[in-house]
């Protein structure tokens, strides 16, 4: 996987560019996932305010859910959701498109026309999730802090003024800025366990989809773990 | 077909990009305590210890935010506390600044009281000193005395309440209490600068006062010592004439008692005299009565012989009796008078007792009395002029 990781970085470089295969991977990563991950966002954002709110209410801090809300939307749910609900779309479809490609042997084609199957295949991949998954976690961090904020609003009552407040006070840009970084780690680990279980999946369609659900496993495990030592040395 | 799909692609990214950036923008302003879109100015706070306070605290004017803390520097003997503070919120050079936590959470921050109007606004850069906070350990030591103290208050007043003052007496106490307590304080504040005024006026007047006891005693001393120097002549004055004095009153004393001496002699002849006077007036008066007597027997005489020939002539002139009668009515009405008048005339004598009714109904006495009285005067002058005379007989 060490090797395949400096083959894709190592490719990333090299001369000529082919910007189109980056793009369409980044409409697939980032414009195509974006209502799941709205979804995923505005819910989980909701769901943390009504939890928070039964929680805090026993204090009367219900003011302070928007500080809740916006800290771990941006610090982890944000990009930690994200990168699942990436690795579950974008990953497994990579590793099974790319061990299908293995299966039928288009791979050991593209490399007898000399065409570096990395170069070709994942490094596009690879940029586009580094890229994009960013983005993605700007905009589910927003729209489930826009999800908790309506909720609190609507539902419990909660001054506007005082909630925005609540939210903007204690949140500082270092936050959402971890949060951020967290996505770029989140997206490399994604593209390059895709695939890398995409390039070593077994024989056989039983081999594709065994590489496919190792791929998302192993990509969301990776993810948690990571996030672990990324939330320990950002600030 | 192939370049159109592909343009649209990065067209559909670059929306995609666009949006996300923009978000983050709008998400990183907001959070982030940026004063691009603010003026303001910041200050130096000065505190011996912070308790806690860290960069980005906020700072509350009144308790509404209005800044937060810049920079937290150690000096050599103090820690100086750098705020940035908004324009429009003004901190008086005797505003009182503390360290104060905030919720539950117990974060910090720094509040400002606004200071009377009349002190001067901070400016840039200026520096301020602060109060330093009090610690939770000594807060907690300290809450508890009170507690205690409060216990031992409040045991003391039901001890109150169930003896002999009234509830609402003392709600109306308290009342009153605070109402006047309020009233007390916005006439002094309001009356600052009078009272101020008033206290430097007292003070004036105090000095002045002292000057000027100061000179009513240098006055005092002065009299004194003026008075002092008269005593001084006064005595030597008694001193020098001491002997002139006895001898004159020596003399006083001779010639007074020859004065009583004389004095004395003069009233026994004079006694003398008026007992000489009583016995020729009582002569005087048993003459006057004498001689009353006989007039009045004369008159009575005259009076019968009168009757005697009214009687004749009403024998001789029966005929002119009724003309007759008619003028004895007159004339006995005359008579009436006549008597009437002889009456008084003897009532004023016999009323006349003393000396004034005896002269006014006879000439003679009167007279006899003038000349006595005449004499008499004449006596006294003689005395009054020589009185020797008297001593001598």
């Amino acid at each position: 996987m060490s090797i395949l990781t400096k083959d894709i970085v190592a490719q990333i470089f090299t001369r000529p560019f082919r910007i189109r295969p980056i793009l369409h991977q980044m409409v697939v990563v980032g414009l195509n996932t974006l209502p799941i991950a709205s979804i995923m966002a505005i819910f989980t954002g909701m769901v943390l305010a009504v939890q928070t709110y039964y929680q805090f209410r026993q204090f009367d801090l219900e003011t302070y859910i928007g500080t809740v809300v916006g800290l771990s939307m941006t610090r982890e749910l944000g990009p930690v959701l994200t990168a699942i609900i990436v690795a579950g779309r974008i990953g497994s479809s990579t590793a099974a498109e790319i061990g299908s490609m293995k299966v039928t042997e288009q791979i050991d084609a593209l490399r007898t026309f000399g065409v570096n199957p990395v170069r070709y295949l994942a490094t596009p991949r690879f940029i586009a999730l580094v890229t994009m998954l960013p983005f993605l976690t700007i905009y589910t961090d927003f729209i489930g802090i826009l999800g908790a904020y309506s909720i609190s609003i609507i539902k419990f009552h909660i001054r506007s003024s005082l909630y925005i407040d609540k939210t903007i006070h204690f949140l500082d840009p270092p936050d959402v800025l971890s949060g951020l970084i967290k996505a770029i780690f989140f997206g490399a680990i994604i593209a390059i366990v895709s695939c890398h279980k995409g390039l070593t999946s077994g024989e056989g369609a039983q081999g594709v989809g065994r590489a496919t659900t190792n791929s998302v496993v192993l990509s969301s495990i990776l993810i948690l773990i990571i996030d672990y030592f990324l939330t320990i040395i950002l600030p | 077909m192939g370049n159109h799909k592909k343009s649209y692609t990065e067209l559909k990214v670059g929306i995609f990009t666009l949006f996300g950036l923009l978000i983050l923008i709008f998400i990183i302003i907001s959070i982030g305590d940026f004063h691009i879109y603010q003026k303001g100015y910041t200050i130096n706070i000065l505190f011996n210890k912070i308790e806690g306070l860290e960069i980005a605290s906020p700072i509350r004017l009144s308790g509404m935010e209005v800044g937060e803390v810049k920079e937290i520097i150690v000096d050599t003997n103090k820690i100086r506390v750098v705020a940035w503070v908004r324009s429009d919120a003004p901190i008086r050079a005797d505003s009182q600044i503390t360290i104060n936590s905030l919720g539950i959470i117990g974060e910090k921050y720094i509040d400002i009281t606004r200071g009377s109007p009349s002190a001067r606004l901070l400016k840039n850069e200026d520096t301020i000193v602060g109060i330093d906070p009090v610690s939770v350990g000594s807060l907690l030591f300290k809450t508890e005395e009170v507690i205690l103290s409060l216990e031992r208050a409040t045991g003391r007043i039901e001890e109150i309440l169930q003896g002999s003052v009234n509830k609402l007496d003392i709600n109306k106490i308290v009342k009153t209490t605070s109402s006047i307590l309020n009233n007390t304080n916005t006439i002094i504040t309001e009356n600052r600068q009078n009272i101020k005024k008033t206290f430097t006026n007292l003070d004036n007047s105090f000095i002045n006062l002292n000057n000027s006891l100061n000179a009513l005693a240098n006055a005092a001393k002065t009299t004194s010592n003026t008075i002092r120097h008269i005593e001084k002549n006064i005595d030597n004055l008694f001193k020098d004439n001491a002997g002139n004095i006895k001898t004159a009153c020596a003399k006083f004393k001779d010639t007074s008692v020859l004065l009583m001496k004389k004095i004395l002699s003069i009233s026994t002849n004079l006694e003398k005299v008026i007992n000489s006077i009583d016995q020729n007036l009582a002569k005087t008066i048993n003459n006057i009565d004498q001689n009353l007597a006989k007039v009045t027997n004369n008159m009575d005489q005259n009076l019968a012989k009168v009757t005697n020939n009214i009687d004749q002539l009403i024998d001789k002139n029966k005929g002119n009796l009724n003309t007759t009668l008619k003028n004895y009515e007159k004339s006995s009405l005359q008579l009436i008078e006549i008597s009437n008048s002889l009456k008084s005339v003897i009532s004023e004598i016999e009323k006349g007792k003393g000396l004034l009714g005896k002269i006014s109904k006879d000439d003679k006495v009167a007279a006899n009395l003038e000349e006595i009285i005449y004499n008499l005067n004449e006596l006294s002058k003689d005395i009054k002029n020589h009185p020797w005379k008297l001593l001598r007989k």
